[in-house]
């Protein structure tokens, strides 16, 4: 292909939209009176925007609304599921309040905590024993983790409700 | 009442996408009835942007309803005071984008032109076939623009593209189906 063919091809859709200055679009189409190959593209240049917006497609089957209400029906949660993690989450935070309540003092409570991750770690490094915290420390921990369970799945819930729906 | 009003505005302005901000602020404060009468306004051209898109009934139903189920859980994002279209947009493009990203490789390169509806012209076929050949971030401006009429504004809004940027993309999109098509 010549080089002047391939500069006027990168400029027929500007001159097919009139964004050719008149100069330019004088060359151009001088070019295009004789060479039949451009004035092919051409063509097809000027053409396409009408054939993209004409292109047909087939109607949308009546089952897609039905099938968009069916899924974002799902999406709801009624008020016992929205609501009734968060009795759970009251209940696990009473009972970790509850056994905290019985420690003598926040620095009391960090410092048996700090003792028992250390023991834990200086287990997983072979520094030493395997610790044996007091069962209540453990059931502290259990409650704990319930509770965090309980609230990322009641966040996500939540979070998936999108709007309220009346 | 909201949903009254809203359908009211339809019936009245059936074109005029001030309707559909007035729904999309209905749906967006809870209304079920607002959100499925924008379904049902924008099924078709949704429908028709997703089968240019992928060129297979089925999976342009799927892709469809994927870009309703995505506008009814981002409603609360959707700034009331804007116009709701250019923002309606912006997501279904988002959506057809990363759909197509996540097909198969054999359903990218295989698209089901064969199912080209009845009543196309002779030379749908051959542009069915360039389209299928564009990357997504020429298609979609293609399509947003050409086939669903969308000003150049509400596609650079849509994209999160300059002005400039949407009309370079289209010229270089038009180029390559215009040699595709020539060559072909």
């Amino acid at each position: 292909m010549a080089a002047v063919c391939m500069h006027v091809r990168d400029q027929l859709e500007a001159l097919v939209d009139g964004e050719l200055g008149d100069e330019r679009a004088v060359e151009v189409r001088g070019h295009l009176a004789d060479c039949a190959v451009c004035r092919a593209h051409h063509a097809e240049a000027s053409s396409l925007p009408s054939r993209l917006a004409a292109m047909s497609s087939p109607e949308p089957s009546p089952a897609l609304l039905g099938g968009v209400l069916r899924r974002v029906q799902r999406q709801r949660v009624g008020p016992l599921g929205l609501f009734g993690p968060l009795a759970v989450e009251v209940v696990l935070s009473v009972v970790a309040l509850w056994y905290v309540s019985g420690i003598n003092g926040l620095s009391l409570l960090v410092q048996r905590t700090a003792a028992d991750v250390a023991a834990m770690a200086g287990w997983g490094v072979g520094a030493g024993d395997l610790p044996d915290p007091p069962a209540g420390d453990v059931f502290l921990l259990l409650v704990c983790g319930l509770l965090l369970v309980t609230t990322l799945y009641h966040l996500s819930l939540l979070s998936r409700q999108g709007p309220r729906l009346s | 009442m909201q949903a009254d009003q809203a359908l009211a505005a339809l019936r009245a302005h059936p074109g005029d996408s001030s309707g559909a901000d007035v729904l999309a602020r209905a749906a967006r404060g809870g209304d079920l009835d607002a959100f499925e009468a924008l379904v049902r306004r924008y099924q078709r051209r949704v429908y028709a942007l997703a089968y240019q898109h992928l060129h297979d009934p089925d999976e342009a139903q799927d892709l469809a309803q994927e870009v309703f189920v995505r506008l009814f859980r981002n409603l609360e994002r959707y700034d009331p005071d804007r116009p709701f279209e250019p923002w309606f947009w912006r997501l279904a493009a988002n959506v057809a984008a990363t759909y197509r990203r996540q097909r198969p490789a054999s359903a990218v390169e295989l698209p089901d032109i064969a199912a080209a509806p009845a009543g196309g012209s002779e030379d749908a076929l051959p542009l069915a076939r360039a389209l299928a050949d564009l990357s997504d971030d020429l298609r979609l401006p293609i399509l947003l623009h050409y086939y669903l009429d969308l000003p150049l504004e509400e596609i650079a809004g849509a994209m999160g593209l300059s002005l400039s940027a949407v009309k370079s993309r289209l010229h270089r999109a038009r180029a390559l189906l215009r040699r595709l098509l020539v060559e072909d």
